[in-house]
């Protein structure tokens, strides 16, 4: 039973070394935050760690993590927003310096949390439709088509930048 | 794959900047997170038990009402924000009162006011410590309290006490006041024994608390040298070290101010980039990171930078005149005070900014004592007031103060008794009472307050009394942490008991 414990801890250090990482990279494009994204893995590493004789079992361990870390971000998001805010004083003279929006880069920054996490995934870590669809739970024929559309527009707006 | 859309996301994703992970931090929360899991069904099964030594009590005190922070509220000449790096105490209290975990009686006494700083009660990764007046540092155990182990820690003469303690690299890494406060150590435990891997000496006072940085490393900053020293926990041998005036840390960044510059370092020092800053005056640049960005003060303003690339994301002026503190507040974004080390006739004013750069709110100026934050997305303040009355007499009380929704509660019921005398003690102690976290500190829902043996949780939403519970005896120190409420209580002539509220 120990040793068992012991190859199960040194299988999820593997898994934690080969994954945590670009987890963290393609969450953070999604999220266009890197401290939350590192902050939504390492809380799905340490979920898994927890139940790591059932996740190491799944057919897709890393899909789960990824999984659980964004419906964690995203629960960080909504409750951010629903945040009720009243100030003590009216505030007046309170600057924010908007930076620019230029490039295609900040095209690809603007969409959807959900487009820019399917385009990483697709095309970030080279994962094949079928297990980005697993990993996100929907049909293998929404993430081609929304995958598609996605980037026709991309392509379109590059164009219009020309 | 020679599409520039395609190649631009597969860049973006591979470039994207990580945060240094650490595997060890990892398995520590899995662990606390079974240990909750386990806890919470075993309370069901101990409630009766633990009912029986602890008399749970629910309060419903007066409705206290709800006022809008009034501009230029009487301010009277008091202030003492607690130090830097102890701002955030989370213990999550039920609201039917906490359960007693474990108790046990220790040797010594701790958490003695009357000495100062001569005390010290610690969680650290979910294991409980505590450092009596014997000169002893003693591990606990974090499901029964038995001690694990102890460890003499030299006493140069009147006491030495530890500081702070972080778990990396299995290594527990203290710093410890040695000489009533004139010198500090800093010094790598094996946690499991207790015994010293290695000790790097006393320097200067003026070290703040060890920092884990990612990569095996803890910082320190040491203030009086200006200068951040970071160590290979497993070895303390010095990995590099770099000249500051004022630093920030977070998992994998350093953020550092010399020369009219903030650098963000890696772990292992290198420069990730620099940009020029704007001079501060007399004063300091106080320095977090904290989504993402680093924020740094100069003077009157406020810059935010991104923390990976360095790209400037917002400016601002928060309008408390020249900021000297700054902290991170989890889930929102940052707090500021124009105080650094509170002295009594100065008023401090507390800006919170949302990491967007919006200001959520500011504070004229107040009486603050003590500011405290949580992780429930609100930054409380906790005031002392004191209002001379018609008849002459002082009256004096606490009251909370909600930054984000600009809140106030009446000021609490004074306590009839407390282990400092009668009513609330005098200012000056109530300080250092309050510094040390010994009979108030915060937990996720309000302000936990000791009154002799009588516990209180002053609930922060509701603005009530929330609960009360009586303990066996006097209650001498507290230390709130995510983990639970450890609590030290004194008999005079049996002895001092620890216990573990979940």
């Amino acid at each position: 039973m120990e040793g068992d414990t012991v190859d199960e801890n040194e299988e999820f250090s593997v898994f934690w070394s080969d994954e945590r990482d670009r987890l963290c990279r393609v969450l953070s494009v999604a999220v266009g935050d890197p401290q939350l994204a590192a902050e939504a893995v390492d809380e799905a590493m340490a979920r898994a760690l927890e139940r790591w004789a059932s996740v190491r079992n799944y057919e897709d361990p890393a899909g789960w993590v990824l999984r659980v870390a964004r419906n964690w971000a995203t629960s960080w998001h909504r409750k951010w927003k629903r945040r009720p805010t009243r100030p003590v004083q009216t505030l007046d003279h309170a600057e924010i310096h908007e930076l620019p929006d230029l490039d295609m880069r900040d095209t690809l920054r603007a969409l959807p949390e959900m487009d820019r996490l399917l385009l990483g995934l697709r095309y970030g870590l080279d994962w094949p439709v079928a297990r980005v669809a697993a990993a996100l739970e929907m049909p293998e024929g929404t993430v081609k088509s929304r995958v598609s559309r996605v980037l026709q527009r991309l392509r379109d707006q590059q164009e219009a930048l020309r | 794959m020679s599409d520039p859309v395609t190649q631009l996301v597969r860049s973006e994703v591979q470039t994207a900047h990580v945060p240094p992970g650490d595997l060890t931090a990892v398995a520590a929360r899995a662990r606390q997170r079974v240990r909750r899991r386990r806890t919470g069904m075993t309370v069901v099964i101990l409630a009766a038990v633990v009912l029986g030594s602890v008399a749970v009590e629910r309060v419903v005190a007066p409705s206290p009402p709800v006022i809008d922070q009034a501009p230029g509220a009487g301010a009277a000449p008091a202030s003492q924000p607690g130090p830097a790096g102890t701002l955030v105490p989370v213990f999550a209290a039920p609201e039917s009162g906490p359960t007693q975990q474990w108790s046990t009686l220790i040797e010594g006494t701790i958490a003695d006011v009357a000495h100062g700083p001569n005390d010290i009660l610690l969680l650290v990764d979910g294991f409980p410590y505590d450092d009596n007046d014997d000169d002893r540092l003693e591990a606990r155990d974090p499901d029964g309290g038995e001690l694990r182990w102890t460890r003499p820690v030299e006493s140069a003469s009147a006491g030495r006490s530890v500081l702070d303690a972080v778990t990396v690299s299995d290594t527990l890494v203290v710093t410890v006041y040695n000489d009533m406060l004139r010198s500090v150590a800093t010094m790598g435990l094996d946690p499991r024994t207790g015994d010293v891997l290695w000790d790097n000496g006393t320097t200067e006072p003026g070290i703040t608390a060890p920092v884990p940085i990612g990569a095996g490393l803890v910082a320190v900053t040491d203030t009086q040298a200006e200068v951040v020293r970071t160590y290979h926990a497993r070895s303390g041998e010095l990995a590099w070290q770099v000249d500051a005036t004022d630093a920030g840390f977070a998992q994998g960044a350093i953020a550092i101010v010399h020369d009219g510059e903030l650098r963000i370092l890696e772990s292992d020092g290198t420069v990730r980039w620099q940009t020029a800053i704007p001079p501060a005056g007399e004063g300091s640049h106080p320095v977090t990171i904290h989504h993402g960005l680093v924020a740094v003060a100069a003077g009157e303003a406020l810059i935010a930078h991104d923390v990976g690339d360095g790209t400037p994301v917002w400016t601002t002026d928060p309008g408390i005149g020249p900021i000297a503190r700054m902290w991170p507040v989890p889930d929102v974004g940052f707090g500021i005070t124009n105080t650094g080390i509170a002295t009594t006739g100065t008023q401090p004013r507390v800006a919170l900014l949302r990491s967007d750069g919006e200001i959520l709110t500011r504070t004229d100026p107040i009486e603050v004592f003590w500011i405290a934050v949580n992780t429930e997305e609100t930054v409380k303040i906790v005031t002392f007031e004191e209002y001379t009355l018609t008849s002459g007499d002082v009256s004096q009380s606490l009251a909370l103060l909600d930054l984000a929704s600009g809140t106030r509660t009446d000021p609490l019921p004074p306590p009839a008794a407390s282990p400092f005398g009668g009513g609330y003690p005098d200012l000056p102690a109530f300080h250092m009472n309050a510094l040390f976290g010994v009979n108030a500190t915060l937990n996720a829902n309000g302000l936990l307050v000791a009154d002799a043996a009588q516990l209180a949780l002053h609930d922060f939403e509701a603005l009530e009394t929330n609960w009360t519970i009586q303990l066996p005896d006097t209650i001498t120190g507290m230390q709130a942490t995510s983990h639970g409420l450890l609590v030290g209580t004194v008999e005079p002539d049996i002895g001092t008991t620890l216990s573990l509220l979940e």
